[in-house]
């Protein structure tokens, strides 16, 4: 994560263009403290949109001379879900530290529960990509992964947007009618 | 919506294919059936292994993206009130969203500080026969009573908190917002209400003179929930 001096005088000016680059800059750590409250992907972009909207709330409180504008975030973030958490009349897990989060770093890694999802995930994955026609692989990678508009993967596909489109409603319904991936889910969700 | 339609619905949202207003009503259906919440999190969590992306795939982001700065633009201007009439007709369509946001001062909005700290809340409901035949009578108090039954042919009035959005949502099809305050209609059946405290940036924007948004409020967090039943 980057900081930026001018950055961050500009945000805390409450400029538009400084909290969109700001955003763009720490969305993914965002998402990553965000899932640490809630496991449901659902949840985590509801809580996500609040944390992002509470940080706008906030930008103008926000203290340059603090230093970067990651650990201010962190505790923004740890706050805003704590309370939509009691909202819902619920706890944080108990591996969400209380207090010092702003320095909590290990928020940024994965979990040794996640290393092992994801390992056991491989397998799976290999196998269903296998299944795939090349331009489906494609449309994953690159309009899944790489958020790509339609025309963007329909650019490097050569074919159509509405192809595009077409191939990427195809691949959804290959992943919801997969009872590997499914599966795999379930574990991950539980 | 079918069983069906909403699969394919929530397939299209996962792959970002939903314009603005459809995915709104997708969410706002997912914060309340949990069937289809559970669906879209094995669709998305299949999609972020798929891509080796354990947080978010770079398209769940563009799409967050886009959420936020539709809820950071200006929203277009609507009257406010605190109460709004809705008439209840039997040839209707299956949902309603009533929102009911009315202008506050923000110095005592702020003060409220977040929306699970803030004293509890109840939701009136008055029902009147179109007819005007007989007076205005309350139908429920939420969360007291739980419950309210109306007839297809009334008229329904919603008071709540200034700063608290009622939304009544029927199973039958996807959610619509309430742009004004002209009559919306509800077929016979159940209702689901939930009322939720607005987040301090809703009402503010609420008493600047824009829409307030609805997609992202939690309903399944709902502080005041209840039921209403509609008398052919």
């Amino acid at each position: 994560m980057s900081d930026d001096t001018g950055q961050r005088v500009r945000f805390a000016s409450g400029e538009r263009a400084a909290f969109l680059e700001v955003y763009s800059a720490h969305a993914r750590p965002v998402r990553r403290w965000v899932a640490r409250f809630f496991k449901s992907p659902f949840e985590q972009e509801e809580a996500a949109q609040e944390v992002w909207l509470m940080v706008h709330r906030m930008q103008t409180s926000y203290d340059v001379n603090r230093g970067p504008l990651g650990p201010w975030l962190r505790v923004v973030a740890s706050n805003r879900c704590r309370e939509l958490l009691r909202a819902k009349g619920r706890r944080p897990d108990a591996s969400v530290p209380l207090d010092d989060v702003d320095d909590a770093l290990w928020l940024d890694s994965p979990l040794p529960d996640e290393q092992l999802m994801q390992a056991k995930a491989r397998a799976v994955v290999q196998d269903f990509r296998k299944t795939l026609p090349k331009e489906e692989d494609v449309v994953l990678q690159r309009g899944l992964g790489d958020g790509l508009t339609n025309d963007e993967v329909a650019a490097e596909l050569g074919v159509t947007q509405r192809q595009s489109k077409y191939l990427k409603k195809k691949l959804l319904a290959k992943v919801a009618a997969s009872a590997a991936l499914r599966a795999l889910a379930k574990e991950w969700l539980s | 919506m079918t069983l069906l339609f909403r699969r394919r619905a929530i397939e299209a949202s996962v792959a970002g294919s939903l314009d603005a207003d459809e995915d709104a009503a997708l969410r706002a259906h997912l914060s309340t059936c949990e069937a289809c919440r559970a669906h879209y999190d094995t669709l998305v969590v299949s999609t972020r292994a798929l891509t080796d992306d354990a947080d978010a795939t770079g398209l769940e982001l563009t799409k967050e993206r886009a959420r936020l700065e539709r809820a950071l633009s200006g929203q277009k201007p609507t009257p406010r009130a605190s109460r709004r009439w809705l008439l209840v007709p039997a040839s209707a369509l299956a949902v309603l969203l009533a929102v009911v946001v009315a202008q506050r001062e923000p110095d005592v909005v702020e003060r409220g500080g977040g929306d699970d700290v803030r004293a509890p809340f109840s939701v009136s409901l008055y029902a009147r026969a179109k007819s005007g035949a007989t007076p205005v009578r309350l139908a429920a108090q939420f969360p007291e009573s739980g419950e309210a039954v109306v007839s297809s042919d009334d008229w329904l009035q919603v008071k709540a908190p200034a700063d608290v959005v009622v939304v009544l949502v029927s199973e039958k099809a996807p959610p619509r917002r309430l742009e004004t305050s002209s009559s919306e209609s509800l077929p016979p059946g159940t209702v689901r209400v939930f009322a939720v405290r607005a987040p301090v940036d809703e009402v503010l924007r609420a008493a600047q003179g824009a829409t307030p948004s609805v997609r992202r409020l939690p309903l399944a967090s709902a502080q005041v929930t209840g039921v209403l039943t509609i008398r052919p």
